[in-house]
């Protein structure tokens, strides 16, 4: 009697999970699409109040630099860290501190990144509002979300590939090199968008250490820049214009299913 | 943002109220470098912060015991 109950609760429950998101993106879709152009693409926000016409060129830039930088700062240690608790003999106690911190960092509000990169990088550090605090700060987002997937992609690899490498006298860098890493890549590609993915659309910590409402772009490590979800931000708070904030949605959301779907095509071509 | 943004203490479901997070990104604007208000803030960051780690040992915690039930 349970069977064919549980099969309908898992179908219905997998089609919410399903249509959930799908519908979320059709209805941006439908609200944004009238005002998505090339102008919209490549021009300066114009109008009044502000980002009531034009475009969002500076926005998407400075939301691609903010991403690039942290990943540049922060994909080293993440992977490095990773590498080093999988492969180079760290103890059990030291992965198990690692992965509670890393599960406790990956699961606080972005607020509190805001916070500490406010505090640290932007007073402290006197970085001001720029570029530069914003793109470390971001890299602090993605930190335990990309160590914590590119550690479990790495554990997943299994023992009698290194054992039998290590078996033949190679290096551990070698093995490493040669029989883990081609095995764990894609998982650990995954892991890197996953947290690039969640940094791009997260507006609390950019808000605080990066963003203003206007800029003309240009890539000015110590300037302010704009970004896409703060940009968002500002045109829903301030009312200034909701289907130039539908069509701002639309292209955030589209620019990370874009990262997504190549990421997956890459991984499926990876385990052919 | 969506919860109503207000400083009241919701007595229903359909009240408004502010979570920690949204009460951060809102004052925080309008907060001095090291001002008392802005210390508040750091605060209430904190609470949040304790909160997570708190959840996460609990959660570690029974992970655990069901290993070592299992086991």
């Amino acid at each position: 009697m349970a069977g064919p109950n549980i099969h309908h609760v898992s179908w219905s429950v997998g089609l919410l999970g399903f249509l959930l998101p799908v519908s979320i993106v059709l209805f941006l879709f439908y609200r944004g699409i009238d005002a998505i152009s090339w102008n919209l693409l490549w021009q300066n926000p114009r109008g009044f109040p502000l980002g009531s016409s034009g475009g969002i060129r500076p926005a998407i830039e400075g939301s691609l630099a903010l991403v690039t930088i942290g990943l540049a700062v922060v994909l080293p240690l993440a992977i490095g860290g990773a590498i080093y608790l999988t492969e180079y003999g760290a103890s059990n106690g030291l992965k198990q501190v690692v992965s509670f911190c890393g599960e406790c960092l990956a699961g606080v509000p972005a607020v509190i990144y805001g916070l500490f990169g406010y505090s640290f990088l932007v007073v402290f550090s006197q970085m001001r509002i720029s570029l530069l605090a914003g793109g470390i700060t971001l890299g602090l987002v993605m930190l335990p979300i990309i160590l914590v997937g590119a550690y479990e992609a790495l554990r997943g690899v299994e023992g009698k590939y290194r054992d039998a490498g290590l078996a033949l006298g190679v290096s551990r860098l070698y093995v490493f090199r040669k029989a883990v890493w081609p095995k764990a890549r894609a998982g650990v590609l995954a892991a890197v968008v996953l947290g690039a993915g969640h940094a791009f659309g997260s507006a609390a910590p950019v808000l605080l250490t990066a963003s203003v409402v206007l800029s003309k772009g240009g890539f000015d490590l110590s300037a302010p820049v704009m970004t896409l979800p703060t940009h968002l931000y500002y045109l829903v708070s301030e009312a200034s214009s909701l289907q130039q904030a539908y069509a701002t949605a639309l292209i955030l959301v589209s620019l990370l299913l874009i990262a997504n779907v190549t990421v997956m095509v890459v991984k499926a071509r990876q385990e052919r | 943002m969506l919860a109503g943004n207000s400083l009241a203490v919701p007595g229903s479901l359909f009240d408004r109220g502010q979570p920690i997070t949204a009460l951060i990104i809102t004052e925080i604007g309008e907060a001095g470098v090291g001002s008392p208000k802005q210390q508040a803030l750091f605060a209430a960051a904190l609470v949040l912060m304790v909160v997570v780690v708190a959840i996460n040992a609990l959660v570690g915690w029974l992970k655990q015991r069901m290993i070592h039930d299992c086991a």
